[in-house]
């Protein structure tokens, strides 16, 4: 017996479409932040765009609109190939993909405008973490009404995949997201310090795992197979791969807090599964590669399997370079570095991105039924991007190391060498220029690819008429008996708990005991909350993304606490709904800032950085001295703050207002007397300025 | 219940113990997909991506 079916291909073009228009949004974000580090003028002084707000529009933009839609257009193509089916419903298909595109466009939107709850990757404001939940969900119940109603018993590896990353991504989120609203585009995280550090990079590691590494890996299970036309060269490899990837995976996160102050067990496990993750990484990436075995002279002449093979390669020396960088002496030199942004671009470039276009050479002519516009372009595309990559992979490498050194440089008589942070910067601005080179050809690559699928698409016949294809309806029993793992395969249902059991067990041990903060907190310790000015104050530091480029957490490092002070405590942050540790260090750390300059060095210093330090490429901030402070919602921000357990006591969250402007004609008045303006006692600058004056002061008590 | 379970983190035994459960289960895993027997089932599994109908 078998069957008529129509497979929907319509929702797989949308998806492919938006993933360019998307694409070339992200990389262009990109480009501009690299040429802003680079040439800090191209901030233009203006808030929307300044690099604070830049960023994490290019990270958002990259991650869940690029890749994001180049996941779905793979998962919504292959899957109803593999379960010889139609998706379960169009109409949620459609919601799924208009929903998605809306929550891009609310992205971008709210994210130049200053509204972020300031966790990397994790910035969207609650109402948009509700919509993107809600999406989700549409999608998960799309996805497993399909696997419901399958024709193929058998669920492909490719299969396994996507549903790990559906429950996954949906665990991820919800845990990560958790926050009180003080309004309709502010919110507090329910965790503070330790644990939203913890709660934070649990989610931002998975992102990676789950978002961009699962999903990729079904659709390299996938589009490999298909395109040298060979099965993947070791089902059971596959099998192996993919078990200890979704078990290990999800205890990584903390190797993103080494040094710091989350406590020893829980760096040691994230340490320990990290370089674990050398295993199935790299099993994985040698069953995809060597599923060209037999087709290697494809490499030479099909630019698809250019991308696909060049994209698994990048696979294999990104889960290479991640477990070494987890290894604690290895984090201590290029944490906080540029390094870091090298490992991630190899990874997002060289991974996601050449996966993606190989998939989008590979799709387009298939669902457009007509042929490539051009085999050369698109050759010179992969030539062309891969230069970029390289330019981009090494300059940040070269830039990494040497600012890490240069930090770390302490001479015979145990002082700084470079004691001054801005000559650590000076020395790898010209690093900034060739990394913008890379991304340039990176983008003129994609751009070629853009006019090479465009003038594809002209090509097709103008009759786009859906052909049906005849599938098998399922046997009853196949001629194997249905025993163990086989077994398994088919219960879609039991193999989901499985794989949530698999991921529940790494997260369940490292967040729960951390969410008992008391427990590690020294009662003699214990700091002061902020007072309603600094509070305000933090707001802005949030809003204007400072900690993109500025860490707040010091390392016990000896030259480390030669430069900034003694290591930084759990006590410290244990009021910081969101924590504000960072992960970049382009500029200096701030930990312990507070009291270190005048309240006047810090007024010249966020008009004008270059009247400060002549070499300085932070962006001006003119903006904070005009705007004024939000000071009615002081009230019931504290009073979130009080729910959340920080002491304040009744009189503050009820005169909280007042007892910021109070705060503020005290600092606005000290900065007339220094030589300031008059007329700053309301403006976003002096909160700003209240909160840089308190950061290491809170623990200090007689 | 918590405190006693998280205690128990300082004894080497326990974790060891964890280890070794693991890498034993680990082992069985690799074991069990490897069997001879198995041969047929997972070759037509890695020929699915081939029987889209199209």
């Amino acid at each position: 017996m078998s069957t008529k079916i129509y497979y929907d291909d319509d929702i797989v073009k949308k998806f492919v479409v938006v993933t360019l228009i998307w694409g070339g949004a992200a990389f262009l974000f990109g480009l501009i932040a690299a040429l802003q580090l680079a040439y800090w003028p191209l901030n233009l002084n203006l808030e929307w765009i300044t690099f604070g707000r830049l960023r994490p529009l290019h990270t958002n933009a990259a991650i869940f609109a690029f890749a994001g839609n180049a996941i779905f257009a793979g998962i919504y193509h292959s899957s109803q190939r593999l379960l010889k089916t139609r998706m379960f419903s169009d109409t949620l298909s459609r919601i799924h993909f208009w929903g998605w595109q809306l929550i891009i466009v609310s992205a971008a939107i709210t994210l130049p405008l200053g509204y972020t709850q300031s966790k990397e990757y994790a910035e969207l404001e609650w109402p948009i973490d509700i919509a993107i939940a809600l999406i989700w969900v549409v999608f998960a119940v799309n996805f497993f009404g399909t696997i419901a109603k399958r024709r193929e018993k058998h669920m492909y590896v490719a299969i396994w995949f996507y549903i790990a990353t559906i429950v996954t991504v949906a665990v991820l989120h919800i845990v990560n997201s958790i926050e009180i609203p003080v309004g309709f585009l502010k919110s507090y995280p329910v965790y503070a310090g330790i644990q939203d550090a913890m709660v934070q990079w649990w989610y931002g590691h998975n992102a990676v795992a789950f978002f961009l590494t699962t999903p990729f890996l079904g659709l390299m299970y996938y589009y490999i197979p298909k395109a040298v036309n060979r099965p993947v060269y070791s089902y059971r490899l596959s099998i192996v791969h993919f078990w200890a990837l979704v078990f290990i995976y999800i205890w990584a996160g903390p190797h993103h807090l080494l040094y710091t102050s989350l406590p020893a067990w829980a760096q040691t496990l994230g340490v320990v599964f990290s370089v674990m993750l050398w295993a199935p990484s790299w099993g994985g990436m040698i069953n995809g590669l060597l599923t060209l075995r037999g087709s290697w002279h494809l490499l030479r002449t099909d630019p698809i399997v250019k991308f696909l093979v060049t994209a698994v390669t990048f696979y294999g020396m990104s889960t290479f370079e991640g477990p070494l960088l987890s290894i604690k002496s290895v984090s201590a030199l290029a944490h906080n570095t540029d390094w870091i942004i090298g490992h991630v671009h190899g990874g997002a470039l060289g991974w996601n991105g050449m996966m993606s276009f190989g998939m989008i050479y590979y799709l387009v002519p298939r669902l457009w039924k007509t042929s490539l516009y051009s085999v050369a372009l698109a050759t010179k595309h992969f030539w062309i991007s891969l230069l970029g990559i390289l330019l981009y992979y090494i300059s940040m490498w070269a830039s990494g190391i040497t600012q890490g050194l240069m930090w770390r440089a302490v001479d015979p008589q145990g002082r700084l060498m470079y004691p001054d942070f801005i000559e650590t910067v000076v020395k790898i601005v010209p690093l900034y220029w060739v990394r913008a080179a890379g991304g340039l050809l990176f983008i003129i690559g994609f751009f070629i690819m853009v006019y090479n699928i465009i003038k594809t698409i002209q090509s097709a016949p103008a009759q786009q008429e859906q052909t049906p294809v005849i599938v098998p309806d399922e046997q009853p029993s196949s001629s194997t008996p249905d025993e163990g793992h086989r077994k398994l395969e088919g219960l879609a249902a039991v193999f989901t708990v499985l794989a949530v059991a698999a991921i529940l067990v790494g997260s369940v041990i490292e967040i729960y005991p951390t969410l008992s903060l008391h427990k590690y907190v020294q009662p003699n310790k214990i700091t002061d909350p902020y007072t309603p000015l600094e509070l305000a104050g933090r707001d802005v530091y949030i809003k204007e993304g400072c900690y993109v480029c500025h860490t707040q957490q010091i390392r016990p490092l000896a030259a480390e606490v030669l430069r900034y002070g003694p290591p930084s405590t759990i006590e410290e942050s244990m009021y910081d709904h969101p924590f504000q540790w960072g992960s970049k260090r382009t500029g200096p750390d701030l930990a312990r800032v507070g009291k270190k300059y005048p309240d006047l060095w810090h007024y010249r210093h966020m008009i004008d950085p270059r009247s400060i330090s002549a070499k300085s490429i932070m962006p001006n901030y003119p903006w904070l001295a005009e705007k004024k402070v939000d000071f009615v919602s002081l009230r019931k921000k504290l009073s979130v703050m009080k729910m959340l357990n920080v002491p304040y006591d009744d009189d503050t969250v009820a005169n909280a207002d007042i007892v910021a402007q109070k705060q503020a004609q005290t600092i606005a008045d000290q900065l007339v007397t220094e030589g300031a303006p008059q007329g700053l006692a309301d403006k976003e600058l002096v909160a700003l300025i209240a909160y840089l004056q308190a950061l290491g002061q809170k623990g200090k008590k007689p | 219940m918590k405190a006693l379970a998280l205690s128990q983190f300082q004894q080497l035994n326990l974790t060891t113990a964890g280890l070794l459960i693991f890498f034993v289960y680990f082992c069985g895993v690799v074991w069990w997909v490897s069997r001879k027997s198995t041969r047929q089932t997972y070759q037509n599994l890695q020929n699915l991506p081939f029987e889209d109908g199209e």
